[in-house]
């Protein structure tokens, strides 16, 4: 199947437009450790809450919504109604076993005005060859704030699918904090739809890819709303033979004016043998509109290296320091310090 | 009883530029020694070359530390030897906090992890002394200091890092009189605690006051020009580096 598509196709000789995956079958219900916080009702299947008519669509796009569907798996919807501000986060924490083909998914329907946090962390403890796919659909209303942090930190033989799409409604926001720290393969996509006027999108990922790891991502805000606004970050940091697609579209569709949205990338390529591709696209079919792409993509500087070196820290370990910087940067996003801390840990392993 | 520092006929080019034409030095160990010359003489070059500075190519000459070659070694490697350069003009990091740098060369040197207790203690103990604002320490690497806040941020490291060596280059220049005296005691404090080398590039004297100087060395065109005592200090001062400079004609 074609995953990743880009929302309008570019004429490109690196076959950047969509991904071709041959993907094994979900054949598993994933386990996972959760800890529900109080005022978020959890409901098995899908089709929960005010907004639950609205078709999503996904970052990994249309014919993995329907191979998922195919399997014949349900989500689990999470509730949480009017005025509904859940302060301790719910968290999820996936533990990939053996070489199974795992999936988990999740419907979140938020009322007017209500908050969550979602935490996921995805990890394993075994190199076994397996595939994971994970698909967050969220559904906002007036008002309401949705945050998923995802960690990922998979061994190297791992694929990973990540796939997320979500419909925000007027004054509400969805953020969405993605830490890649593993896996062989990853796809990552992300879709909002920015339906609501003063809606808002803010994204951030940061990556370290190594060795021969993928990271195949698709972001894309759909304005719709007038005055809405996005923001897409994405940090990384590449060594050895890594191969990194970023595509990140803000499509500006007719009617929202006064719309904003920015996209940044900032990447450090370490080694030469790396593969780094990066389709920025800002589509426009409104005039009052502004979007911006800026990217800062290079390799370390020798002034820096030679001032580390001249404190005694060696290059491996100065480039250890700049991915960590990078990661910082969006980890300091998150709010929860537990989290912070398991990431601080994380890369602390690594 | 071999020197600590010793650099022999030390040739360095830049971009097929010689910058050093060869460069004899011998430092002892605790000793002070102050390097004056005029502005472009290679005095920066010289501490640049000593450290493994990679952007010059030594094309004659050796050094030596501590009995050891170190010609053409990295920088990283000298440093652990026990050398330290306190630049003239230190690079901003953006990214890397000025504590968690510090830890990180510390644990390099010691290759032991750092208790994070025990050494913010000794940070803030050793910041206090240069007065130096605890906060800096979760800021990012020179990012945004002034002049001579970057000058501490070098005497700050001197001071954690306590090497064999310490070549400061014009770490007086651009700070304000009570500036220059808090460095002073925290240079001071370095020749206490650690009774260290001192090699001092300098234009002014003031830095010098608290130091008993060992000798002083006039760089001119890439070359010593002269070696004497304290006194040359006061000499020059008086009469510039004109005397020094060859007439070529
Ligand atoms: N990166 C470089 N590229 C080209 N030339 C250089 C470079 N670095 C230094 N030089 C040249 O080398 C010479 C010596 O410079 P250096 O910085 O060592 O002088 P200095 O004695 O420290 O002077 P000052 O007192 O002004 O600090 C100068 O002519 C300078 O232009
Ligand atoms: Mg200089």
């Amino acid at each position: 199947m074609k995953i990743n598509r880009l929302p309008a196709p570019t004429w490109n000789r690196l076959k950047v437009n969509a991904t071709e995956v041959n993907a094994v079958r979900p054949n598993k219900a994933a386990g996972y450790e959760e800890k529900l916080p109080e005022g978020v009702d959890k409901i098995h299947g899908r089709g929960i809450g005010p907004l639950s008519d609205v078709t999503i669509k996904t970052g990994l796009g249309e014919e993995f919504d329907k191979f998922i569907e195919d399997a014949g798996f349900k989500p689990e919807g999470y509730v949480v109604s009017d005025e509904e501000k859940i302060e301790t986060p719910l968290y999820q924490t996936f533990d990939v076993k053996g070489n199974d083909a795992s999936v988990a998914l999740f419907d979140y329907s938020l009322s007017d005005n209500a908050e969550l946090t979602v935490i996921q962390i995805v990890k394993d403890e075994d190199n076994e060859s397996g595939v994971f796919f994970v698909q967050n659909k969220y559904r906002l209303s007036k008002g309401a704030k949705l945050t998923i942090v995802q960690i990922q930190t998979l061994s190297e033989s791992k694929e990973f699918y990540n796939d997320i799409g979500g419909y925000v409604s007027d004054d509400a926001s969805f953020n969405l904090i993605q830490i890649v720290l593993g896996a062989k393969n990853n796809y990552y996509g992300a879709n909002a739809c920015l339906a609501g006027k003063n809606s808002a999108l803010n994204l951030a990922v940061a990556y370290s890819l190594k060795n021969d790891e993928l990271l195949d991502m698709n972001y894309v805000a759909d304005h719709n709303g007038k005055n809405s606004e996005s923001d897409i970050k994405a940090n990384g940091v590449m060594q050895g033979r890594a191969n990194k697609l970023f595509r990140g579209t803000i499509d500006f569709h007719k009617g929202c004016a006064g719309s904003k949205g920015a996209e940044l990338e900032d990447v450090l390529l370490i080694d030469d043998t790396i593969v780094n591709k990066t389709v920025p696209l800002i589509l426009c079919d409104e005039e009052d509109v502004e979007g911006a792409h800026g990217a800062t993509i290079g390799r370390p500087d020798e002034s820096f290296l030679f001032y580390m070196g001249s404190r005694g820290i060696p290059r491996e370990e100065a480039y250890e320091l700049l991915k960590r910087a990078k990661i910082d940067a969006v980890a300091n996003l998150i709010e929860d310090e537990k989290t912070k801390t398991y990431i601080a840990e994380c890369l602390d392993r690594a | 009883m071999s020197e600590l520092l010793s650099v022999k006929g030390l040739k360095a080019e830049i971009e097929e530029k010689e910058i050093l034409r060869g460069v004899d030095l011998e430092v002892g160990d605790g000793e002070v020694h102050v390097i004056m010359g005029p502005n472009g003489a290679g005095k920066s070059t010289l501490g640049s070359v000593i450290i493994g500075d990679p952007r010059f190519e030594v094309t004659g000459g050796s050094v030596f530390f501590d009995g050891e070659d170190i010609t053409g070694e990295s920088p990283d490697k000298i440093s652990k030897k026990g050398v330290f350069l306190s630049f003239q003009n230190p690079i901003e990091i953006p990214g890397i906090t000025l504590g968690n740098f510090i830890k990180t060369a510390l644990e390099m040197k010691t290759g032991e992890r750092i208790k994070l207790w025990d050494f913010k203690k000794k940070l803030k103990e050793t910041m206090e002394v240069l007065q130096m604002d605890p906060a800096y320490a979760e800021r990012d690497l020179n990012v945004g200091f002034s002049g001579g806040e970057k000058k501490k941020a070098e005497i700050l490291q001197l001071l954690m890092l306590r090497p064999k060596l310490a070549i400061l280059d014009e770490t007086d220049s651009g700070l304000d009189v009570d500036a220059v005296h808090i460095v002073s005691k925290g240079i001071e404090e370095y020749k206490k605690q650690v009774g260290g080398a001192l090699m001092i590039i300098t234009h002014s004297t003031k830095i010098l006051e608290s130091l008993k100087v060992d000798k002083t060395h006039v760089l001119v065109d890439g070359e010593i020009a002269v070696t004497g005592d304290a006194s040359l200090i006061e000499k020059i001062n008086n009469e510039g580096f004109e005397q020094f400079i060859r007439k070529e004609d």
